[in-house]
């Protein structure tokens, strides 16, 4: 071991320590010997990350993030920061090291502390404000003043945080528990004129009242990227969207999808959705049933899509139909859900790589899974595959029961664990 | 065939597609052309050559992994490791780091991650005094050293 040159030491400890390396994790392997801890102190992209993840009242706080200000050299840190800190924080780190804040379960007082901060090179503003009622509005403008900032996340009772300047942002992520009786405000965020991606998510099971979620959107004259959940979704609102000819990306999530006034649309679906030219990404959730006529009529228009995500009501619509009909050529990623693609025939049919040469992942969720005789394995288990084509690699995962004992042999030395039960062909095929 | 020299003076013959998966070798031969004079291996003893060599041979035919992978980027590393890999791996510490610093010599990308890989695993879990023991790592630090150490060390433990 002491023969190994600094940069393999390295490498041995990006594969020893988590993905995003914690305190404790980095304490524990600097501490071992000064060659070790000078390789770790002395790289500052594990410094960079951190999350900060204890309250306590001692100095260990203050040592800490006088250390991780050295380490991460300035070069901003991102700071996940748990509560009541703020004021330490401030005396601490200058506000100019600070590139991202993840302020999650902060407590507004504390967040006051912050007012009259200027962090002139924060990027990335995380906003969890769900566990306390009565945002002062005034807390979060501080943010929305700073120069640099492009991407917020802000959940929970937003409110009148839409309502501030948020004018330079590219990246936005709005997600509202109780959107539904404030939905109106959504539109606040058509100042938001710079945005490229946009994510809106209200309370799934609330219905959206007073407003127009898909309005704000068509406001955006950049905006490649829009993520939409909402409980019910009209499919004369989605239209509006559809005349945005520079979008690459395009998830539309609905619980109940509304149908009605199909008849009116239907002769202009085809026509919109051929400008859309830039359209490589497409995703249809449901928990119900995605109407087939919509998403037949969207992916007849859009053959050079390269990855789609259709999750509910798949069976109606055929998508194994549309892959087996070669089309989607360019198609290089699939997401899919439900009973039927468990099925031998489905697998057979989407996943040869001599038919679809292109297609390089596949994930592919049960719930419940079926085995290849049809019966029940695992009814209340949500269940993935990820199926890389390119690499023949399964891999998967659960939540719920536990599937142990259903570990096919053959997935011993794949990419993961998978833990369930895969079609014979599927399995044949790896 | 390649003649490869060890370390230790012991010529090796070798066929051209199984040490190609060295990239360090594969670029000599590309630059130099073909020669009947042996390739010096300054860096490698026989013992660990030969144990390259059966790695080598294993993976004889398949596709050389993408080299534009940078090893020390932070991302979503699993340390499954395949098990003949595993086995292959089955030896004592000291030819673990023979095997990991020839990979690193020769360039074989896909050995030198297994390897790290598997050093990796050892690791984890492990307090930094169990570490030292695992590898017969000396304590260097100074008593400065040491001191900044407890601190850091009692925000891990309060964990």
């Amino acid at each position: 071991m002491d023969r190994m040159p600094r940069e393999l030491l390295l490498q041995l400890f990006f594969d020893a320590l988590p993905e995003r390396p914690t305190l404790t994790s980095l304490f524990r392997l600097s501490a071992v010997c000064r060659e070790w801890r000078s390789v770790i102190t002395g790289t500052c992209s594990l410094w960079e990350y951190l999350e900060v993840d204890r309250d306590d009242d001692g100095g260990s706080n203050d040592a800490t993030i006088a250390c991780v200000k050295e380490r991460a050299g300035f070069r901003g840190v991102n700071l996940v920061f748990p509560a009541n800190d703020c004021r330490r924080l401030r005396a601490l780190l200058p506000w100019d090291a600070i590139t991202a804040l993840d302020l999650k379960w902060v407590s507004l007082p504390n967040l006051a502390e912050l007012e009259g901060a200027s962090f002139p090179n924060l990027s990335r503003l995380v906003l969890y404000l769900d566990v306390v009622p009565g945002v002062d509005p005034a807390t979060v403008e501080v943010f929305s003043h700073c120069p640099s900032l492009r991407e917020i996340r802000l959940v929970g009772p937003v409110g009148e945080c839409l309502t501030m300047p948020w004018n330079r942002l590219e990246v936005v992520m709005v997600g509202n528990h109780v959107m539904g009786e404030e939905g109106i405000r959504f539109n606040s965020l058509i100042q938001c004129t710079s945005a490229r991606q946009l994510v809106l998510f209200p309370k799934y099971n609330r219905p959206l009242t007073g407003g127009d979620s898909l309005a704000a959107p068509t406001l955006m004259p950049r905006l490649e990227k829009l993520y939409l959940c909402e409980k019910r979704l009209r499919l004369e609102r989605v239209f509006a969207v559809l005349s945005m000819t520079n979008l690459t990306t395009l998830h539309l999530e609905a619980d109940i999808w509304m149908p009605e006034g199909w008849e009116v649309w239907e002769g202009l679906v085809g026509p919109t959705l051929s400008r859309m030219d830039n359209l490589r990404e497409v995703g249809l959730m449901s928990s119900r049933d995605i109407p087939a006529k919509f998403a037949s009529a969207l992916l007849k228009a859009i053959p050079q899509i390269t990855s789609l995500d259709v999750r509910g009501g798949q069976e109606q619509f055929g998508i194994a139909h549309w892959l087996a009909a070669g089309l989607l050529p360019n198609l290089k990623v699939l997401h899919v859900e439900g009973v039927a693609v468990t099925e031998d025939w489905f697998a057979e049919m989407c996943f040869r790589q001599t038919e679809r040469p292109g297609l390089e992942t596949v994930f592919v969720y049960g719930d419940p899974v079926y085995n290849c005789q049809g019966d029940a394995v695992f009814g209340l288990c949500l269940f993935t595959i990820v199926f890389c084509a390119r690499r023949r690699e399964f891999g998967g995962g659960q939540g719920g029961r536990s599937c142990e004992g259903w570990i096919p042999e053959w997935a011993g030395d794949v990419g993961y664990h998978v833990n369930g039960f895969l079609p014979s062909r599927l399995a044949s095929l790896a | 065939m390649v003649l490869l020299l060890t370390s230790d003076n012991e010529m090796f013959s070798v066929a051209e597609d199984v040490i190609k998966r060295s990239a360090y070798i594969k670029n000599m031969l590309e630059d130099v052309g073909e020669s009947d004079l042996p390739i010096p291996l300054p860096n490698v003893e026989s013992n660990v050559l030969v144990k390259i060599l059966e790695y080598c041979e294993h993976y004889r035919g398949e596709p050389l992994p993408a080299s534009d992978v940078d090893p020390a980027e932070i991302g979503d590393r699993s340390l499954d490791i395949a098990d003949w890999d595993q086995k292959y791996m089955a030896v004592d510490q000291e030819m673990l780091f023979e095997i990991i610093l020839a990979a690193n010599y020769l360039d074989i990308k896909s050995l030198l991650d297994v390897g790290c890989k598997t050093v990796a695993k050892m690791m984890k879990g492990k307090s930094s005094e169990e570490i030292r023991t695992l590898f017969n790592i000396a304590n260097d630090f100074t008593p400065e050293e040491e001191a900044q150490i407890r601190k850091e060390n009692a925000w891990a433990e309060c964990r």
